[in-house]
């Protein structure tokens, strides 16, 4: 059964573009519009990683991974930022809060692949 | 008041050049809001050289009036009213200019891909119905022609297996030729015992004579058994004569069938070599197929993944939204500070613009060039 990522990102090419690549590998993908639409999908279904942008209007990516790590269901499913954040402290606040990994934008779709295959819960 | 700061048009010229330097950085690639842009920086411009027309220099910041120049004082305060309306006027447009270049870029960007993604989509499933696995064209050409080739390769089986029961057959008939030979080499026996027995009742004939009266009776038997060796002598002879007609009939019945076998063999070589050839061609013509089914999907992945390029290569679009969004928003941010008078600072205004910046691209037009300090550059992956 194909394991599902939640995309959470106000670009809806960028969301496209991570889909592509995510699909093209066998994934099932879902898609958020913001921090709050992602947290919403998040909905008691089997996500098996998240990847989200940081900034992002009604509520951050930061403050949505904060928010899934106060989720018993979700507190251990891994997440990845996809961001043009590349600043240490941005970085550090990821980390923080509970990131298990920091891509900055464009990302490559093998790097994203592998950084997926890695993390993502068996 | 004895002093008048004059801050705002020293500051305004950094930052709109930095907004329009930082924009610009990503949109050489080609979207249609260079003459926005354009009329940003042509503005800065603008109000750099009324600045420098009204005697001072950007770098002269702030700038203090003596009381003792009222007449300067006042084209100043002018100035700065004038300055200020204008900007309160221009800020709002510049700023809807931007973000309707920003949301057209942003919409054509979308509808793009979305249509990219229809594409990988749609590749996709060609790929998938010219798979060459179950169920594929190809396949199913191969299958038909492994199929086809077994089937008559059974024909021509079945063929060969009748040419060789005919085979027996005509060693069976040439087994009963020679038993032909032997009937008729028994009834010339038949035929000389006739005669010597014939011979026997002549001689028995002429004894009986001899012996007179007493030799009547044997004469009579000597004449019957010479009677019945002719009739043996006249069976063994068309015994023989039927032989002779069986064996004729069996050489022209052997005859016949060789002649037979020898064209059904014929016709046996003939069919197989045409099914051999039939077989080839359906072969050459299944490989061509498949041949080309490969092809087919080894252009497709590449295309595909050349789509996946595109789109990946398309997010220069979200980065350029960004930088348009934090540009708008710093000209409202400015036009705001427009109506706090002498409460502007420069370094506050400036850290607040900077404080929007997501992009390396906006800190480094920030900094007027100099390289900014990054934990991770575009595409690195940092794991924690």
């Amino acid at each position: 059964m194909a394991k599902t990522i939640l995309i959470v990102d106000d670009s809806a090419s960028l969301r496209t573009a991570v889909k592509i690549a995510l699909t093209g590998a066998g994934y099932e993908v879902i898609e958020g519009c913001d921090g709050r639409d992602g947290l919403a999908k998040l909905d008691g279904r089997k996500v098996h990683l998240v990847i989200s942008d940081v900034n992002m209007p009604n509520m951050d990516g930061i403050s949505m991974v904060q928010a899934i790590k106060q989720n018993p269901a979700y507190k251990f499913t891994p997440i990845i930022m996809l961001t043009t954040e590349a600043g240490s402290d941005m970085m550090e606040k990821g980390k923080a809060a509970g990131v298990k990994a920091w891509v900055v934008k464009p990302f490559k779709p093998e790097q994203m692949l592998q950084a997926v295959s890695k993390l993502i819960l068996p | 008041m004895s002093e008048s700061r004059f801050s705002l048009p020293a500051l305004l010229v950094p930052a709109l050049l930095g907004v329009a330097g930082a924009t610009a950085a990503v949109l050489v690639a080609g979207v249609g809001v260079a003459g926005v842009l354009l009329a940003v920086g042509v503005f800065a411009a603008c109000m750099a050289s009324g600045w420098v027309a009204g005697g001072l220099r950007k770098d002269e910041t702030p700038m203090t009036l003596p009381e003792t120049m009222p007449d300067e004082l006042e084209r100043a305060r002018e100035y700065h009213q004038r300055l200020t309306a204008s900007l309160q006027a221009a800020l709002p447009i510049i700023e809807r200019q931007i973000e309707t270049a920003r949301s057209q870029a942003e919409e054509a960007m979308i509808a793009m891909s979305e249509r990219f993604a229809t594409l990988v989509g749609r590749i996709g499933t060609t790929l998938e119905a010219s798979n060459g696995g179950e169920g594929g064209e190809a396949d199913a050409v191969h299958r038909a022609y492994q199929e086809s080739g077994e089937r008559l390769e059974a024909v021509i089986s079945s063929l060969g297996d009748s040419v060789r029961v005919r085979e027996q057959m005509l060693e069976t008939i040439r087994g009963l030729h020679a038993y032909a030979k032997d009937l008729k080499s028994m009834s010339s026996e038949v035929s000389s015992i006739a005669s010597q027995t014939n011979l026997l009742a002549l001689n028995a004939s002429i004894e009986a004579a001899r012996a007179g009266e007493m030799g009547r009776g044997f004469a009579v038997v000597a004449n019957e058994v010479r009677a019945l060796s002719l009739q043996s002598h006249e069976a063994g002879g068309r015994i023989s004569h039927k032989v002779d007609e069986i064996s004729e009939a069996m050489q022209q019945a052997l005859n016949m069938a060789e002649q037979a076998s020898e064209q059904e063999a014929s016709v046996l070589a003939g069919s197989e070599t045409t099914i051999h050839e039939v077989l080839e061609r359906l072969q050459g013509m299944a490989e061509g197929l498949s041949q080309s089914s490969s092809v087919l999907r080894e252009e497709s992945r590449l295309m595909r993944a050349e789509i996946q390029d595109i789109l990946v290569s398309l997010q220069f679009q979200d980065r350029m939204s960004q930088i348009l969004q934090h540009a708008v928003e710093s000209l409202d941010y400015l036009r705001a500070q427009l109506d706090g008078g002498d409460a502007i600072d420069p370094e506050a205004i400036l850290a607040e613009i900077e404080r929007r910046y997501t992009t390396e691209e906006e800190r480094f037009n920030h900094r007027g060039g100099a390289a900014a300090t990054s934990a991770a550059s575009a595409g690195e992956i940092t794991f924690f």
